[in-house]
């Protein structure tokens, strides 16, 4: 079952949708967010790389993350960025004895990945 | 309430003991009320009243049913928490600052009226905001089971924004006393804050309050802080008689300048002066001391008064010459010439006239008779006045004499008056020196009363300077002494009462010491028995925990050994391990016999805990849990892991907060199952979120579900190896990824891959559902019908956990 990539916002927009929705078990809520969110900072990234470095696509994260430090100025945004996808990323695996993520988190991540769409969306040409 | 049995204990060693009556008096009387041991004090004997019967334990244990907390610190809308009822074991989980924290100060709250972490606090922050600003007024309600009263709710409710303003309404109950909740929640506090596991290490003397509290021997230390109290008082008034002393002393003058003083200064100097003899002296009437009578009767000194002795002088020197005048001779004369003439008339009376039968010469004749009786008439007067003036130098020389009689008659002269008495003395002794003859006589007056009066005159008016003197030195010492007689009689009325109240005291302390070692060695064996199992691989050992010391001193002792080696209690101790001791001091006392809570409440037990002596606590709590109702409440997923690793039966409420301060509660399963859940509710809504959505989440999910089998097992299988919980853990961190992670479980090494193996041993779609999952949680893509999927994943999970 194959259905079309949804755009960036559009996992962002069903993260917060589900922040208010109701679910049997918060915990659905919680993980179901996360792994959106994930999901949107990599999509964000993945078309990044497509328009400015193709042979970064199919790369680990790590080496995607270390190398948006090089290819955006805003090098605080990078770093937030890469603290994001760890947080993120956590929350996507069970661990040792992680309990879901709060929705203080959440929130927090939507609007970092957010703000990273913004910083990498293409800019209207300039001339 | 009055234990008997406690009483008859006290009773039987009053009797065995060598307490003086007065003492076993006081040490009973204590027992029994403040003014019971009053009056035994005082020296009266009341009748002691009978202990009432200890009241009975049959009462069923109290469970909590549900709490809800509205408007309260972390939590805004009402949140209720259900709870299994009965024994058994109860973990809340919640993230830091998800409102868990609040349920569980909440009751406390409730229950209490006081919060364990903020009592203590000065910060202000805990006392003004308390209050949670959305919406919600305050308040806080639980419902209890009790047997076999029913159900009782409590409800808790706040006036104003004032922390202090609550009041608390009992449904089925008029109040807590009668719950037999209010000395209990001392006693048998069944709430556990991590403030007080966190903290309990410095405060030695309170733990030793709590602890002594639930030995249910504080009418011992009511008993001893009586006989503390009277102590108090009778030290008191002791001190009063010696703060009179002084004061007396200071105002004692020179004891030479009063004889009183002198004595009383004697008095004074003995230990124990004889209060009687000083009480004598206070009360003596002036008049009658030694000295001042003395001096009283000297300033009376009067010899003969001037005009007097010059008076008998000057009749002494004129019967001297009356006498001399009429000589003795001349007076015979006239006396026998009388009587001649008076025989001669005689004569011529008988005879008639005749010639002088005397001289021959004469006519005895009327005429002649006439002449005669002339004469013999002025002769008798003659010889009377010769006569009379004899008699006159006879009283003249009695009335001198009786003059110079005149004699000091004063014994025991003062001392400071001996010299001006000795002078009179010298003038008496002139006065009084025999003389001859009338007109001696009449000089010595003349001339030696002058000296004599000028001496009585100094006599005198040294014995009046001398009484104005003593006066004005006793005068200032009769109110301080008054005063000190009254405050040394009363001390030395209550000194009996004094000594047998410190033996009182005594006595009663060290049967209070020895029933509290008797009642607490069964919790401090408890106690030893709940460290060896929290333990867990950690070198100290508690070779013997004690309550010693009184007053400022008390303190809960522990003797620690670390490895092997006695060391200074609790210093060695980590926070885990400190807190691991609290936590074996409180079960015991929380869960004794006599406490009317069927729960227990624990916050946090698990913070600073190492992974190991996690499984220590679950176990503690699965032994607790069997006879108690056991609620903890926790922050991340150790506890509830182990308890599942274990296979200890436990419901787990996950807290959790949403907007506006809003908190939900629910029961959560094992994470396998949340995750499948998870999975499912979200395939299900596919419709809603449109499966470009769904795809991106449910193998993800399903992708944790996988994980937390594989975590489960890999941990159950190492450490039941006996591998060491750090380990695991580390070796679980590192295998981030799922495939690490099944390789880490089936092959013993994350490193390898782990494809073949899956393909092995599993069926086909399970092995499908594996790699889906692992690669759709990036791609959002499954080539597989969404429920399906997740009912392999779900299955493939079960058969990784059962992985050994």
């Amino acid at each position: 079952m194959i259905a079309a990539a949804p755009a960036t916002h559009q996992l962002l927009d069903t993260a917060r949708a589900f922040m208010k929705a109701e679910f049997a078990h918060e915990a659905t809520r919680a993980r179901a967010c996360a792994l959106l969110v994930r999901q949107a900072l990599e999509n964000c990234l993945d078309i990044f790389w497509s328009r400015r470095a193709p042979g970064l696509t199919s790369a680990p994260m790590r080496v995607q993350l270390l190398c948006l430090r090089e290819y955006t100025s805003d090098t605080a945004a990078a770093d937030t960025t890469a603290q994001t996808w760890y947080e993120l990323s956590a929350a996507c695996h069970a661990r040792g004895y992680g309990l879901p993520p709060t929705r203080g988190a959440l929130s927090a991540w939507i609007a970092n990945v957010e703000s990273l769409d913004a910083l990498l969306a293409p800019r209207p040409p300039t001339d | 309430m009055t234990d008997k049995s406690l009483h008859e204990r006290l009773v039987l060693a009053i009797l065995k003991s060598a307490l003086s009556p007065t003492a076993a008096r006081l040490a009973e009387a204590a027992w029994h009320d403040d003014e019971i041991l009053a009056q035994v004090a005082e020296g009266a004997s009341p009748a002691m009243p009978k202990p009432k019967p200890a009241a009975s334990g049959a009462k069923g244990l109290a469970y909590l049913q549900q709490i809800s907390v509205q408007g309260f610190r972390g939590i805004g809308r009402r949140v209720t928490m259900a709870l299994p009822a009965g024994n058994g074991l109860t973990v809340v989980l919640g993230r830091n600052g998800s409102g868990k924290s609040s349920l569980a100060e909440g009751l406390e709250f409730l229950v209490t009226g006081k919060s364990a972490r903020w009592a203590g606090s000065k910060n202000k922050v805990w006392t003004d905001a308390w209050r949670n600003l959305h919406d919600a007024e305050p308040e806080l309600a639980a419902i209890f089971s009790t047997d076999p009263r029913g159900p009782v709710a409590l409800r808790r409710s706040w006036t104003s924004a004032d922390l202090n303003s609550h009041s608390l309404t009992v449904t089925n109950a008029a109040d807590l006393d009668e719950l037999g909740w209010t000395s209990a929640l001392s006693s048998n506090r069944p709430f556990l804050p991590y403030a007080e596991l966190e903290s309990w290490a410095e405060k030695s003397t309170e733990i030793f309050d709590t602890i002594n509290a639930a030995l249910g021997l504080e009418e011992f230390d009511t008993a001893a802080s009586r006989l503390d109290a009277l102590r108090k008082q009778l030290m008191a008034i002791k001190k009063a008689a010696g703060d009179a002393k002084k004061r007396l002393q200071a105002s004692l003058p020179d004891a030479e300048s009063d004889p009183r003083v002198a004595e009383l200064t004697a008095l004074l100097k003995k230990r124990a002066p004889d209060l009687d003899a000083v009480e004598a002296l206070l009360n003596q009437p002036v008049e009658e001391a030694g000295p001042t009578a003395q001096l009283r009767k000297l300033t009376q000194v009067r010899p003969p008064e001037a005009q007097a002795v010059a008076g008998a002088a000057k009749a002494l020197r004129d019967a001297v010459d009356a006498v001399a005048n009429a000589s003795d001779s001349a007076a015979a004369t006239f006396h026998d010439h009388a009587e001649l003439l008076r025989h001669a008339m005689k004569f011529h009376g008988k005879h008639g006239d005749a010639d002088c039968p005397i001289c021959g010469e004469g006519t005895i004749d009327p005429e002649w008779r006439a002449q005669a009786e002339a004469r013999a008439a002025d002769m008798e007067q003659r010889a009377a006045r010769v006569a009379s003036a004899h008699s006159a130098l006879k009283r003249a020389r009695g009335t001198g004499e009786a003059l110079l009689r005149w004699r000091l008659d004063v014994s025991d002269v003062p001392p400071q008056l001996e010299e001006a008495c000795a002078q009179l003395r010298v003038a008496a002794d002139a006065w009084t020196a025999p003389v001859e003859g009338p007109v001696a006589l009449a000089h010595q007056l003349e001339t030696a009363h002058a000296a004599l009066d000028a001496a009585a005159q100094l006599v005198r008016e040294a014995a009046t300077a001398e009484l104005a003197a003593l006066q004005s030195a006793w005068r200032p010492i009769v109110a301080p002494l008054g005063a000190w007689l009254e405050a040394a009689r009363h001390a030395a009325a209550s000194a009996e009462a004094l000594s047998a109240t410190n033996d009182a005291r005594t006595f009663v302390r060290e049967v209070a010491a020895q029933l509290r070692a008797e009642r607490f060695a069964p919790i401090a064996d408890q106690a030893r028995q709940l460290w060896t199992q929290l333990r867990a691989g950690s070198s100290v050992d508690i070779v013997d925990i004690a309550m010693t010391g009184t007053g400022t001193q008390r303190k809960v002792e522990l003797q620690i050994q670390v490895d092997q080696m006695d060391a200074p209690a609790l210093g060695v101790m980590s926070q885990g391990e400190l807190n691991a001791l609290a936590l074996s001091l409180f079960l015991p006392r929380a869960c004794m016999d006599q406490s009317p809570f069927g729960f227990v409440v624990i916050d946090d037990p698990v913070q600073s805990m190492d992974p190991a002596r996690v499984d220590g606590l679950a176990r503690v709590l699965e032994t607790t849990a069997k006879s108690r109702q056991v609620i903890v409440f926790t922050h991340d997923d150790r506890l509830t892991e182990a308890l599942r690793r274990l296979q200890i039966p436990a419901t787990v409420l996950w807290v959790d907060r949403r907007e506006g301060s809003e908190i939900h509660v629910e029961q959560r399963s094992d994470p396998v199952t949340l995750f499948i859940q998870d999975a499912e509710a979200i395939a299900y809504k596919a419709a809603e979120i449109g499966d470009a959505v769904m795809l991106r989440v449910v193998p993800g999910l399903c992708r944790m579900a996988l994980e937390a089998a594989i975590c489960s097992a890999y941990r159950r299988n190492q450490l039941a190896a006996g591998a060491a919980h750090d380990v695991v853990e580390t070796q679980l961190s590192d295998a981030n990824k799922l495939r690490q992670k099944a390789a880490l479980l089936l092959l013993g090494d994350p490193a390898r891959d782990v494809a073949q193996t899956i393909n092995n041993r599993f069926p086909k779609p399970l092995a499908n559902a594996f790699f889906a999952a692992d690669r759709g949680a990036h791609t959002g893509t499954l080539n597989a019908e969404p429920l399906r999927f997740v009912r392999d994943c779900h299955e493939l999970a079960r058969k990784l956990e059962a992985h050994t």
